[in-house]
């Protein structure tokens, strides 16, 4: 039954692709521009012999039903087509970042759900309390501040004024570190962009918490634990928190679907080498191919996730089974 | 001395509440070895006393004043570790719903050890032996398998049975049940109420038993205590308390009790205005890739209803009774089989046919608060079928008038909002708006057993009133054979989707044809006393 369901799921993921290799293909021609202007305007002249030569060079002089067909027989056979600007197979270029994502996302999804669990359960215990306060002001305000913004102040306090942290990339220019010396400096270089992404998670781990928690309290069954003469403290880990946590799991899943696009704005602040700054290149250099493959890669990771999710969502809670 | 001494006990409400006191001034003694009930109607203060003892009172809630001596100390004095201590080890409480009482998402083993852990250093391994034999104890089968299933793979009886086996893990002195088979199907709640007396008297411990029904008090206990508005009316031995009431309310409580006996005539012999013949309906579960399940919740039954008669539907959990009136309904489209209306066959009629017929099949739900919507006037809930129907707007408000003093509100409870009324005053709207309809068939779904007894019993007449005079014909859903008896002229006993037997309500009553009808009849609370 299980195996018979994630099968199916695996299915849907394919399915899922191909609707966004068609939708995304067409929807990136409605912007107006192509890879043949771009490079023509950075050549500095642009008579009509050399664009043409361009995109003829590119298959852009081709009837689009025609290179929609190449497209996607390419990608059937694993192939995302070469970078226009870069000249390199797009996987490649792709699966090169995408590691630099995944490392900021978990560092960021872990230290969102820890920190913001601790601080939902804090102001779930006494609700109207200066504490409970304190925390609501505080997810208030790292939920609504734009987060490049929230970037550009860190950068500015810890880089530059304290000169803490090493205000981008993810490790240091030149120093060639290797082994342990290079694990400790990329762990420097994502504290800034890592909390920052953090931050604005963290605020809604809080404040879901605490209305889970808060709900929860209020059961029969917390009611027969204290019945029982169990310690405070194991109630709340017991039979509170253990209860409240189940509703984050889908947010932790929704979390990082959102992330693992990379984030165009954090990753793009602190010149993080990811899928988002990636992302942002493929759209200032009308790189086509490139843009699309990071959509395809992305939708499939997204997919993958939510299927981990309900496989996460369905230990947690006995009462759900997969697939029901 | 008695075990428990309750002396004046005054319990706080937050400033804001609609009283100050939910518990003024009560005393009480639960002696050893006995079983003392507290009876009372929702607000009466019995719940919130027994959470006092505990110690458990909800947060804003505070115990003002009085002592609860538990053998000589006074519980209210205790610091809250000692407290803590005593719960479970000293004093035991199981709750009404033990499906909402147990952990979801917790095994019913770890359930069981946690509490004996918590007061002892022994290993899991131990204590999961010890949980075992208690489950044993507690008349469960194949106990291996049970430890390791979740809360919602149990069955009501089995959930209370392991919630009991969980209380008496520590050998307590002293068991508060609150309300402990109000949630549990009929003979099910005989199965419990056995098991609390049988180990009461094994383990010569007391029991405090909270409950709003008196055939359970006359079942279970040695002396009682009536309590309202927060306090205690009278209180005494369990036969003169029953036998001699002293204070009028005790009487009307009592006299509230739907007897279990008949009193209607046979129904009038005329054609039926309803025939349901071979109605069948089955749920499927999985989805678009796998086959799934079929449950057959309503299998090949078949009924008559004549105008002026109640036909009752008698059945536990999951016989199928309420699938049944949502198919004659047409709530959910029926199977197989075929339901005629004054000769017409609606249950495979396309909507649009269906439409103009659908006025003549009304409703009343069980559940008065989540039947009517919030946000919507009385004056609008139960003037907006007529106006669907094309009546105008102005005509349906005069009539209105006329239903509602009908159903005993004032009309001019029209400008005002759901949440305003009492349970039972709801009820009465929710009557209202299905008779603005002027059907033909009433269908009245479980229509008192969300409300109190005293309550119950004016709903219950009102109910037979309107029938009477509208010349309704009424089909009754319940579980509890002794308000069928009241209102029902035949009744039709269902399990597991099946009709068990069909009969004048008296004739059932007296002589039940099969065993199951025989076993329902037998678990009626109070039968074996009066």
């Amino acid at each position: 039954m299980k195996l018979h369901y994630i099968a199916m799921r695996l299915v849907k993921t394919v399915l899922v692709a191909i609707a966004v290799v068609l939708l995304s293909f067409f929807m990136i021609r409605l912007a107006p521009g192509d890879v043949a202007t771009v490079m023509a305007g950075q050549s500095g002249y642009a008579d009509e012999a050399y664009m043409k030569s361009l995109r003829a060079e590119y298959g852009l002089d081709q009837p689009v039903p025609v290179q929609l067909w190449k497209y996607v027989s390419a990608v059937a056979h694993g192939d995302l087509g070469t970078s226009y600007v870069r000249s390199q197979p797009v996987l490649t270029i792709i699966m090169e970042r995408l590691p630099n994502t995944l490392l900021l996302d978990a560092f960021a999804l872990v230290v969102a759900a820890v920190g913001g669990i601790w601080l939902g359960g804090i102001a779930a215990r006494r609700p109207g309390s200066a504490i409970d306060n304190a925390t609501t002001v505080l997810a208030m305000f790292f939920y609504s501040v734009p987060q490049f913004w929230l970037g550009m102040m860190m950068m500015l306090v810890f880089a530059v004024w304290l000169g803490w942290l090493p205000p981008f990339g993810i490790e240091t220019m030149g120093a060639d570190y290797t082994g342990l010396a290079r694990m400790g400096d990329v762990a420097v270089h994502i504290l800034l962009p890592g909390t920052t992404l953090a931050f604005y998670f963290m605020a809604s781990y809080a404040r879901l918490t605490r209305t889970a928690m808060i709900e929860v309290a209020d059961q029969d069954f917390v009611k027969t634990a204290r019945a029982k003469g169990i310690p405070e403290r194991q109630v709340a880990r017991r039979h509170i928190l253990r209860n409240a946590l189940i509703p984050l799991i889908t947010f932790a899943g929704l979390q990082a679907s959102i992330l693992v696009g990379g984030n165009v704005l954090v990753e793009n602040v602190f010149s993080w080498p990811g899928v988002g700054t990636l992302a942002y290149e493929a759209v200032d250099s009308r790189d086509n191919p490139l843009l699309l493959g990071i959509f395809i890669v992305t939708a499939i990771l997204v997919s993958l996730f939510n299927l981990v999710t309900d496989i996460a969502y369905s230990i947690a809670d006995p009462r759900v089974e997969l697939g029901k | 001395m008695p075990l428990v001494s309750i002396q004046g006990l005054t319990v706080a409400l937050p400033p804001g509440a609609d009283r100050d006191k939910a518990v003024d001034d009560v005393s009480l003694d639960v002696g050893r070895n006995e079983i003392v009930c507290i009876v009372g109607e929702s607000g009466s203060g019995k719940s919130l006393t027994a959470h006092a003892i505990m110690g458990l009172l909800p947060r804003g809630v505070t115990a003002a004043g009085g002592r609860i001596l538990f053998d000589g100390v006074d519980l209210l004095k205790e610091t809250p570790r000692a407290l803590r201590k005593r719960r479970g080890r000293d004093i035991a409480m199981i709750f009404q719903d033990p499906m909402a009482a147990l952990n979801p998402v917790v095994n019913i083993g770890r359930q069981v050890t946690e509490q004996i852990r918590a007061h002892r250093a022994i290993s899991e391994a131990e204590a999961l032996k010890q949980a075992g034999a208690l489950l044993g104890e507690m008349g469960l089968k194949d106990v291996p398998s049970l430890l390791k299933a979740y809360p919602h793979q149990l069955s009501g009886g089995q959930r209370q049975r392991v919630m009991i086996a969980m209380a008496l893990s520590l050998s307590p002195q002293l068991l508060i049940a609150d309300e402990p088979t109000t949630a549990l199907d009929v003979t099910t709640q005989a199965q419990i109420l056995k098991l609390i007396k049988r180990i009461q008297a094994e383990r010569e411990m007391s029991v405090l038993l909270i409950t709003h029904d008196f055939g359970v008090v006359a079942d279970m206990a040695d002396k009682v205590a009536v309590m309202r508005h927060g306090r205690v009316l009278e209180s005494g031995v369990v036969g003169e308390v029953l036998g001699n009431p002293s204070h009028a309310y005790t009487r009307a409580l009592i006299a509230a009790v739907p007897r279990g006996e008949s009193q209607l005539p046979p129904p009038p012999d005329v054609r039926p205005l309803v025939e349901v013949s071979g109605l069948t309906k089955r749920f499927r579960r999985g989805g678009l890739f796998s086959r799934g399940a079929v449950n057959t919740a309503v299998d090949n039954v078949s009924l008559t209803l004549s105008r002026g008669e109640t036909l009752g539907i008698v059945g536990e959990s999951g016989s199928g009774k309420s699938t049944l009136a949502r198919c004659v309904i047409r709530l959910l489209d029926p199977d197989a089989g075929e339901i005629l209306l004054d000769g017409a066959d609606i249950a495979h009629m396309k909507p649009g046919e269906l439409r103009p017929l659908r006025r003549r099949i009304q409703m009343v739900f069980q559940d008065p608060f989540s039947s009517l919507n919030p946000r919507q006037t009385v004056g609008d809930i139960i003037t907006i079928g007529p106006r669907i129907y094309g009546e105008d707007p102005k005509d349906a408000r005069a009539r209105a008038v006329d239903i509602l003093r009908l159903v005993g509100l004032n009309p001019e409870t029209m400008n005002r909002l759901p949440h305003e009324f009492s349970g039972g005053q709801r009820q009465r709207i929710g009557l209202a708006r299905a008779l603005m309809l002027r059907p033909d068939v009433l269908i009245a779904d479980e229509p008192v057993s969300a409300l109190d007894v005293t309550v119950q019993a004016q709903v219950l007449q009102l109910l037979d009133d309107v029938r009477r005079q509208m010349n309704l014909a009424m089909l009754f859903i319940t579980h509890d054979m002794r308000v069928a008896a009241q209102v029902c002229h035949r009744v039709m006993v269902m399990r597991h989707g099946k009709v068990v037997e069909t009969g004048v309500t008296r004739d059932i009553f007296a002589n039940p044809s099969s065993e199951y009808t025989r076993a329902l009849v037998a678990a009626i609370p109070g039968r074996q006393t009066r």
